[in-house]
């Protein structure tokens, strides 16, 4: 029996939770709030509707919750960890112990900028005028929400088109990172905003974004105006549009790679943003392409999934997917074109979204992804449409002619590596003499396309820690060690960590040793304690489950010398079944759902995102928030006993199959 | 309230029907050549031979449909159900690229400013205001339409023109 209902809404100004009290007065202490019974509640209803008049908060709605000695408390177990407050991370930025540093980091922004631009990609005046133009835009609109002049309804279009969502606990600010690709002076930027509107950190996405988890609504335009200093922005980084395109992190760096896919990944992005046509799809829309022979950009779980390849003519060209993606109904893409030429790209992908928004479904959300219009009219006749449309769009119509290609590729800042041998006798011998160094070269470092340089990868998930997440201070540090090592260059990885791209073998060596007194030579990139999770129900409105002290409790419980024996292996934790973690694509996957009130987390395993692009299959019923980590314990204890020699987990799974693993299930 | 191509207040000429709306038989009748009726009665009154020179489509009408009867009209007006239903856009874009209709083409619907130039640029000409929004903000939104059209933003848009 409930003792009644507490009256829950967040704060329009910041977007804190806040409740009523017996005066009608709302408090962010839910020790002062009042549970109302029956008798009382209609008229706390009609107050909150008049705070919302007033334009004092958004969204309140009654809460059922018991009183106890120490105060109200909800019965469900969202409200619970809403009233727990904000989950901010005590180690990192301004709450950390080492707080003193952060005085010195209240700098003015980063503005070592060259006049015209700041990233890898030099933009055109043009642009940073445009985002400076935006960002004054929504401060307008921001005065027009506050002073009531537009409704949270009317308002809440604006602010979804800069980015600016509402969350649990306050407001999520997604700037977009395009491809991944950031310059050191735009991640000092994104460390200056972090430290100045947030809480000193900032958290890296599976969409190679960052997402700021405090920022307040006031002082949402002038974050849009210090990220336009430096070239970034949040521009359809929310919304029914096509959103950030993403790529392979060693795009321009990697050794097999038939082109760069970042210039096409460009070239989309300026012909997708604020696209007169596409703007206002079925739903949200995203690309991904990759220009190597292995994808690592998981094209093939994508609305369009673009794969660089060579046709027999020897030619470079694109094979298309569509249709792909997670979510509810996790689905490979289906191929919808074996080769296109280069020139053809933007006509193609205009075709396919022309199809996409005259027919795709919006009478239910859960069916208005292009997945499901193209398996409910068959994927057959849905080619014969966009090759239709494909054909009679004008041959001169936005042609990617090579000129064309090629401007917008001599845009891109490229690195004048030196001629150096392919082996390095400075790093060869640390190799062999440093055990901890040869650790962290075997799992966090890739091949290079330029003989005497290599890729390094910087894990952001150190044991324990919260996956993605990147403080002031690290960003900082990392943006010198770019400045320093990687011709200021950084890459940010679908699976939340960070690259150098383009370090020298020779320098290899002292990186490491910097990176380690910082705590970023977590040698683990591929191993179980680097998995993904999203946020979950720490931060996020939709999610019904924790995702990151899932993934947390999992790490601790291998030491690095058991992650090395059990090998690469990947864990995803998504805190609801919106999939932001990719968990169906995972070796392991773990989806929170709730069950009854109470967190509960579905199994999956034997998904994969590369080439031999797979779902992953339940494992049985779900288990308890307690069990998880024992479970995943279990899993990996069965195949160390189950796998041949120079087996990894996926291909002992493939050989056995997930029979022998749901023993696992069962802990006492 | 009828809003031009440069974001102002416009007369409008056109007399805008229900779907019950009952087209007097006379096909003398001038009046009757500015007026606007949903497409099924327009098709119904086609059948009688008095179809009048406008049309109001929705956004999700198959323009294949509609292809057949351009060069029986003079004006389209495509109805947006939501602000954030983007269909109207395809359809313009198609009835102008695909099918060639040089007449006019009106969005209506609850739009927003914001959208204005994007109507512009799908080959909308005019639009008919929801009563909510000030007039102004559509004369603001055509201006910034224009200063922007003027000076092309993205490297691609100016190799590409």
């Amino acid at each position: 029996m409930n003792a009644g209902n507490l009256i829950s809404a967040n704060r329009l100004q910041d977007g804190l939770v806040v409740w009523l009290d017996q005066q009608h007065h709302w408090v962010d202490d839910l020790t002062q709030a009042h549970v109302f019974d029956e008798h009382s509640l209609d008229q706390a209803q009609a107050a909150a509707k008049a705070s919302v008049a007033a334009n004092l908060v958004v969204d309140p709605v009654p809460r059922p919750a018991e009183v106890a000695d120490a105060g109200p408390v909800p019965v469900d177990f969202r409200e619970q960890l809403r009233a727990r407050g904000p989950s901010v991370r005590e180690d990192l930025g301004k709450q950390a112990s080492d707080g003193a540093v952060q005085a010195a980091l209240a700098h003015a922004p980063a503005l070592s900028v060259a006049p015209e631009h700041a990233g890898i990609y030099r933009y055109d005046p043009s642009e940073r005028e445009y985002l400076k133009d935006r960002a004054k835009e929504f401060g307008q609109q921001v005065a027009r929400r506050l002073s009531g002049e537009l409704s949270e309804d009317d308002f809440k279009v604006y602010r979804l088109m800069n980015g600016l969502y509402l969350q649990l606990h306050g407001y999520m600010l997604r700037v977009a990172i395009p491809y991944g690709t950031l310059s050191a002076v735009q991640l000092r930027q994104l460390a200056y905003v972090a430290n100045r509107y947030d809480k000193g950190y900032g958290h890296f996405t599976t969409r190679q974004n960052l997402q700021f988890n405090w920022p307040t609504l006031v002082d949402s335009p002038q974050i849009l105006s210090a990220l336009a200093d430096v070239d970034l922005h949040a521009i359809q980084t929310s919304g029914n549009c096509i959103r950030n395109v993403t790529t392979d992190q060693f795009a321009g760096a990697a050794k097999d790679e038939l082109l760069d896919p970042r210039v096409y990944a460009e070239i989309l992005r300026q012909w997708s943003t604020d696209h007169p046509e596409f703007t206002y799809l079925p739903r949200k829309f995203k690309i991904a392409i990759t220009g190597a022979q292995t994808d690592r950009a998981a094209v093939r779980f994508h609305d369009i999934g673009i794969l660089a390849r060579t046709n027999d003519q020897g030619e470079v060209g694109f094979q298309i997917y569509a249709g792909g993606g997670l979510g509810r109904t996790p689905i490979v893409g289906t191929l919808v074109r074996e080769w296109l030429p280069e020139a053809d790209l933007l006509r193609f992908v205009e075709a396919i979204l022309r199809v996409y928004n005259a027919l795709g479904r919006r009478d239910n959300i859960y069916k208005a992804r292009i997945k499901i219009l193209i398996k409910e009219m068959q994927p057959a006749k849905f080619i014969e449409m966009i090759e239709e449309e494909f054909a009679r769009i004008a041959q001169t119509h936005r042609p990617l002619a090579q000129d064309v290609v090629k401007a917008i590729g001599e845009r891109f800042v490229v690195p004048e590596f030196a001629t150096l041998p392919e082996a390095s006798s400075v790093f060869q011998q640390a190799y062999e003499s440093d055990i901890d160094f040869k650790h962290w070269v075997d799992t966090c470092t890739h091949e290079h396309k330029v003989p005497g340089y290599i890729s390094a990868v910087v894990s952001l998930k150190p044991s324990g820690g919260i996956p993605g997440d990147a403080s002031s201070q690290e960003m900082l540090l990392l943006a010198d060690l770019a400045d320093e090592y990687s011709f200021s260059e950084l890459r940010v990885t679908h699976e939340q960590n960070l690259v150098l791209p383009h370090v020298q073998r020779d320098a290899l060596y002292a990186l490491w040793k910097q990176l380690r007194s910082a705590g970023l030579a977590t040698p683990n990139i591929g191993l179980i304690s680097d998995a993904i999770a999203c946020p979950g129900l720490d931060y996020c409105a939709l999610a019904n489950a924790r995702s990151v002290p899932v993934a947390q409790r999992i790490a601790l419980r291998f030491t690095e010398e058991q992650q090395r024996d059990i090998g690469p292996v990947t864990l995803n934790v998504s805190g609801c079944i919106n999939a932001c973690a990719h968990h169906h694509v995972a070796h392991i996957g773990i989806l929170g759902v709730d069950k009854a009130g109470k967190e509960n987390y579905q199994i999956t395993l034997g998904g994969s995102a590369d080439d031999n692009a797979a779902v992953g299959k339940i494992l049985g019923p779900g288990v308890s928030y307690e069990a998880v980590p024992q479970v995943i314990e279990n899993i990996l204890e069965r195949y160390l006993k189950l796998r041949n020699e120079g087996e990894r987990f996926i291909d002992t799974l493939g050989r056995v199959g997930a029979e022998a693993f749901k023993g696992a299930l069962h802990v006492d | 309230m009828l809003i031009d191509r440069n974001g102002l207040p416009a007369e409008d000429t056109w007399t805008y029907l229900g779907a019950d709306a009952q087209i007097p038989g006379d096909a003398a009748n001038d009046a009757r050549h500015d007026t606007v009726l949903p497409l099924d009665a327009w098709l119904a009154a086609n059948e009688r031979g008095v179809a009048p020179a406008g049309i109001r489509v929705q956004g999700h009408d198959d323009p294949a449909r509609i292809a057949a009867l351009l060069p029986q009209l003079e004006l389209v007006v495509i109805e947006f159900p939501k602000t954030r239903d983007g269909r109207g856009f395809t359809l313009a874009k198609v009835l102008r690229e695909k099918w060639n209709f040089q007449g006019a083409i009106r969005a209506a619907g609850p739009l927003l400013p914001d959208q204005l130039a994007m109507l512009w640029a799908c080959g909308f000409d005019s639009l008919l205001s929801p009563s909510e929004v000030p007039t102004a903000r559509w004369r603001e939104a055509a201006l910034a339409a224009q200063a922007r059209a003027g000076r092309p933003r993205t490297l691609l848009a100016r190799l590409t023109a």
